[in-house]
């Protein structure tokens, strides 16, 4: 049995309202939780059709058609300016309201909030629908940066430099971007984008390369590699005060620093030992280790939430693939069993799901890989070739 | 007393020493940024730095990186379609800086039939002394974009440290990688990856 105490939550502008919960869970993480929607065939809602919709493409979501077939049931009435939508545990009758108050400035952004809302009462785990994805794209000539939901809607360009820009990654909270930008005769800057207030800054730049990898979890501080083509540096930049730490040298080539969820550790890549594998560095006695044995080549590294797991890509017999794998090496599984490349994993916030994006010649997709099942949805595809994606 | 106090101090400036922490500016003006690199550049004449501190790769000359508001255009996949021009080329050679040299897949030595590409470029800036030029490094499609960025800056380096070597002034030579981020042949197959993996050499303007 398994116990969840829902409080007060604010929705947007306005608060709704939410009722003390008690919800059993049985077998949480090996079938897909059926939800049956009474009025779904009214269309006039876009805020339900929406989340509908979304919660379908979920692969531990099943929307049934048959009430009795049924964990939980959806269904919504409107009152004049308000939406109430009512989600009912069908074991016990126990149910929980959302108040929605139409007319919005954003819906689709409000559909994605309450998508995670209910998303999080019928699985018990973090919803992933207001996750940000961010991107580099060739936009007339020039690489740029974007960023959308992960549905690829409400696509925004967030740079305009006449040189290539790539690389970005977002903060945990989605308010920071960090990205690398090309100086036309050679030399990259790493600039740092603040999405509140629009803020393009300049954080470093040097000859070669520089790259950042991710943010702490609490978002206060990033890291990144600057690369001169002989020597590589895995920096720390602090956004409270600007400072700046060395925290590892190496001759070897090293990129994509990102956190373990460990904070002693943080892991990379690095052709140490000839080609690429994956290394964790202990940041208080700067030893490494490392962490992939199994391939001749190994990057793109993200780890679970508890840190106990992480993804990574492996090149076999010219295929990207994306496997997962526990810290020790011992649990290992390939997520993409199909002849055709993924690169840009990332662990969803829930542990529950891998994200990971697919190009063919003029078109990528971003897919879900529920890490269960191996069961996959395509969440979007763009007419373009799109790289460096990163997802919070 | 006096000496635990002592002691104490010592500790503490053997600490903050071994911390190894450079303060840097904020990201704030231009001339600051120069001034701080400027400054830097002139402490790093009078002593060596320690391979790790971060001042000692705050060296480059375009530092002209100012701050500035960012402009959101929301763009739709009809736009995102169009834009899909090829990628701006505005410095193609038709000189003997047009040639590329290539290498086998995740390595970065000099083939021989590079070096004889390479010795021809040699003497193209011997006999040019006013040309700088650019060195891109480049891969194939295999394995993250960001460890082939990497790969891409040890390949132009290699280039850059052969043409050195055949005398021609590290500072006429600039190096940049673009990963495999601008394929010349965008298809999958082994002669595709072959021609990708190769090292650029544009003149800089």
């Amino acid at each position: 049995m398994k116990k969840i105490t829902l409080l007060v939550f604010y929705f947007l502008f306005f608060a709704s309202k939410a009722v003390s919960l008690t919800i059993e869970i049985s077998n949480p993480n090996l079938r897909p939780f059926k939800v049956y929607v009474e009025n779904k065939n009214v269309k006039d809602e876009v805020i339900i059709n929406n989340l509908v919709n979304y919660l379908a493409m979920m692969p531990n979501i099943l929307i049934v058609d048959d009430i009795d077939n049924a964990d939980y049931a959806l269904n919504y009435v409107k009152k004049g300016n308000i939406i109430n939508l009512n989600l009912k545990y069908l074991k016990t009758a126990e149910s929980i309201n959302f108040e929605i108050k139409k007319g919005l400035n954003d819906e689709h952004e409000a559909s994605l909030k309450l998508a995670d809302m209910v998303f999080e009462n019928i699985t018990q785990s973090k919803g992933i629908f207001s996750s940000q994805v961010v991107f580099s794209m060739n936009w007339h000539g020039v690489r740029q940066i974007f960023i959308t939901d992960i549905f690829g809607k409400k696509i925004r360009k967030i740079t305009e430099n006449i040189t290539a820009s790539v690389a970005p990654k977002l903060s945990p909270k989605g308010d920071y971007v960090v990205y690398t930008r090309y100086f036309k005769s050679g030399g990259t800057s790493l600039r740092l984008i603040n999405l509140k207030n629009l803020d393009d800054m300049p954080v470093f730049s040097s000859k070669g390369l520089n790259v950042a990898g991710s943010f702490t979890e609490d978002g206060k501080k990033f890291f990144f590699v600057s690369y001169d083509g002989t020597i590589s540096k895995l920096i720390s930049y602090n956004l409270t005060n600007s400072e700046m730490e060395v925290l590892y040298t190496s001759r070897s080539r090293i990129a994509t620093p990102v956190v373990t969820y460990n904070k002693d550790t943080i892991a990379f890549v690095s052709d140490e030992l000839g080609g690429p594998q994956i290394f964790l560095l202990n940041l208080k006695n700067k030893s490494i280790k490392r962490i992939t044995y199994k391939h001749n080549y190994a990057t793109s590294p993200s780890f679970a939430p508890p840190g106990t797991h992480f993804v990574y890509v492996a090149l076999v017999n010219g295929v990207n693939k994306v496997f997962a794998s526990s810290i020790d090496g011992n649990d290992f599984t390939l997520l993409t069993p199909i002849d055709k490349s993924f690169e840009d994993p990332h662990w969803s916030k829930n542990e529950r799901f891998v994200f990971a994006l697919s190009s063919d010649k003029n078109s990528s997709s971003l897919y879900l890989i529920d890490i269960s099942t191996l069961r996959f949805v395509k969440l979007f595809t763009l007419p373009a070739k799109i790289g460096y994606l990163y997802i919070n | 007393m006096k000496k635990a106090v002592l002691l104490l101090c010592v500790l503490f400036f053997v600490a903050s020493c071994a911390m190894q922490k450079v303060p840097t500016q904020p990201p704030q003006t231009e001339k600051s940024k120069i001034e701080q690199t400027m400054s830097q550049q002139e402490e790093k004449k009078e002593k060596k730095q320690p391979e790790t501190q971060v001042s000692s790769i705050v060296s480059h000359q375009e530092q002209k990186e100012e701050p500035k508001k960012v402009k959101v255009e929301e763009v739709s996949p009809t736009m995102i379609a169009k834009a899909q021009t090829t990628m701006t080329d505005e410095t193609k050679e038709q000189s003997v800086l047009s040639k590329m040299i290539h290498f086998d897949f995740d390595r970065y030595d000099i083939k021989k039939e590079a070096q004889e590409v390479l010795k021809e470029i040699a003497e193209y800036l011997k006999a040019n002394p006013e040309v700088r030029i650019i060195i891109e490094g480049h891969c194939d499609e295999r394995g993250s974009r960001e460890y082939n960025l990497g790969l891409g800056m040890r390949r132009a380096q290699s280039a850059k440290k052969y043409l050195v070597d055949l005398g021609i002034d590290e500072n006429r030579i600039e190096t940049i990688s673009y990963g495999k981020d601008k394929p010349l042949i965008d298809e999958h197959n082994e002669e595709a990856w072959a021609k990708n993996r190769r090292c650029e050499f544009k003149r800089i303007a």
